[in-house]
């Protein structure tokens, strides 16, 4: 894996207080928009294997579609049971409207 | 792992029948619907408390005064649902806050409920899986007698607390909790003991009834009518995977659903459990022709259970064998 920013998705496909998909170098990616701001964690929840990206945005909480475990999209910090691993979060940056990651290093 | 794949199934299933954009219009979290049915409740709450309290001096009558009282204290189980689920609310410390106060007043642990709930959300109806299916149906009028008196929940609650209290979880509840947060439930258990010990030992010293009147006796004699609520979500549904028809939407009145927060649309909460309980009568308009809606009220769909899904009067039961990995 390669330390560049990688395109992830247009800004505005990722409403305000929202989360969106993003396969990056096969990494499944969940792009979220809260306070007007982009974050990025890895997609998969880290107690049941569920979708983030198809859970919903709360400020700026991700609540797992399935147990409604709790994640700190800026942290990655595990907030509430069921989940108590901490969530794998990417760094963003908007440039010309499109939103782009830095995965890391393997 | 099972569990992950059973987990992956579910969603898939969600998504054949809802998809992503029709969900998030239902999933915004809101206070002020949580508030009002909370607030509402602790206000039947307190009046029946004051009809226990005039009926002190009327001697029998205290007794169906604290039966009605037991009834308003059983419905908190709704409120302890949906906190439990964390949808309730949106800002987060009112939830946790009154998923505690809920989980103290009605002896559920608050913290293993969530665990325990997450494993039924992901087994519901699964024989040997799904915890919150105790009675494999009930099938039998003693497992039914049993269920809806209750006596299986205060083994069951007691069962948890005293266990988790001195540091032991039983294999088939440890598998729904990740080993890093045992200590919390340890911890929950010693806390809510404590808190029952000091309700005990101080009624012994100001030598006062107020703890076994207002909670205690009308708890026990009252939550029989929830559990009767519950029997309806499940019971006599297929014990299998599916979406469609392992539980039940029952059609009631408006009264009975603010008392229940709307579980009655039991299909759709399980469905999409990220739906706060006040956005499930849209959902339901929404998808409830693809679920298993049984246009019956609580009362007909009890007699359905009673007449149709009970065969004889004693059980026959199966051990429950616990899973190989963690939920």
């Amino acid at each position: 894996m390669v330390n560049d920013w990688v395109f992830a998705i247009s800004a505005d496909e990722v409403e305000e207080e929202d989360v969106m998909p993003a396969e990056i170098d096969g990494w499944d990616i969940a792009i979220y928009r809260a306070k007007g701001k982009f974050y990025a964690t890895h997609d998969k929840c880290t107690h049941g294997d569920a979708y983030l990206s198809e859970g919903v945005v709360v400020g700026e909480v991700i609540e797992c579609p399935l147990h409604q475990g709790r994640f700190c999209i800026k942290t990655g910090k595990a907030l509430s049971a069921p989940v108590s691993k901490p969530i794998e979060i990417f760094e963003t940056k908007l440039e010309d409207g499109k939103i782009y990651v830095r995965l890391r290093e393997t | 792992m099972p569990h992950l794949d059973a987990n992956a199934e579910l969603l898939r299933r969600q998504r054949e029948i809802v998809d992503k954009k029709t969900l998030k219009k239902f999933t915004k979290r809101r206070d002020l619907p949580g508030l009002c049915y909370f607030f509402g409740l602790l206000a039947c709450i307190a009046g029946t408390g004051y009809l226990v309290f005039l009926s002190t001096s009327w001697g029998w009558v205290l007794w169906p005064a604290m039966l009605l009282h037991g009834i308003m204290l059983s419905h908190l189980f709704a409120p302890l649902h949906e906190t439990s689920h964390g949808t309730a609310f949106r800002t987060r410390w009112v939830n946790e806050a009154i998923l505690w106060f809920c989980g103290i007043v009605t002896i559920w642990p608050p913290i293993y409920f969530r665990y325990d709930h997450a494993g039924h959300h992901t087994y519901a109806q699964e024989p040997g899986k799904d915890p919150e299916l105790v009675l494999p149906a009930p099938r039998s009028l003693m497992e039914y007698i049993y269920y809806v008196s209750a006596i299986h929940l205060w083994i069951k609650n007691f069962g948890w607390l005293f266990r988790h209290a001195r540091g032991y979880m039983h294999p088939f509840n440890k598998q729904f909790v990740p080993d890093e947060d045992l200590w919390r439930i340890y911890l929950e258990a010693r806390i809510m003991l404590g808190i029952y010990a000091t309700l005990i030992i101080g009624s012994i010293y100001f030598q006062t009834w107020a703890v076994l009147i207002y909670w205690a006796i009308p708890t026990v004699i009252g939550v029989p009518v929830a559990r009767m609520l519950r029997v309806a979500d499940h019971t006599g549904c297929p014990e299998e995977p599916d979406l469609h028809t392992y539980a039940r939407t029952v059609t009631t009145d408006l009264v009975t659903r603010f008392f229940c927060w709307n579980m009655s649309y039991h299909c759709e909460h399980h469905l999409a459990p990220s739906v706060p309980f006040h956005q499930l009568r849209k959902l339901h308009e929404e998808v409830g022709n693809q679920m298993n809606s049984v246009g019956k009220g609580y009362i007909a769909v009890q007699w359905e259970v009673l007449t149709k899904h009970l065969s004889g009067v004693f059980p026959k039961r199966k051990k429950i064998q616990p899973l190989s990995k963690k939920i």
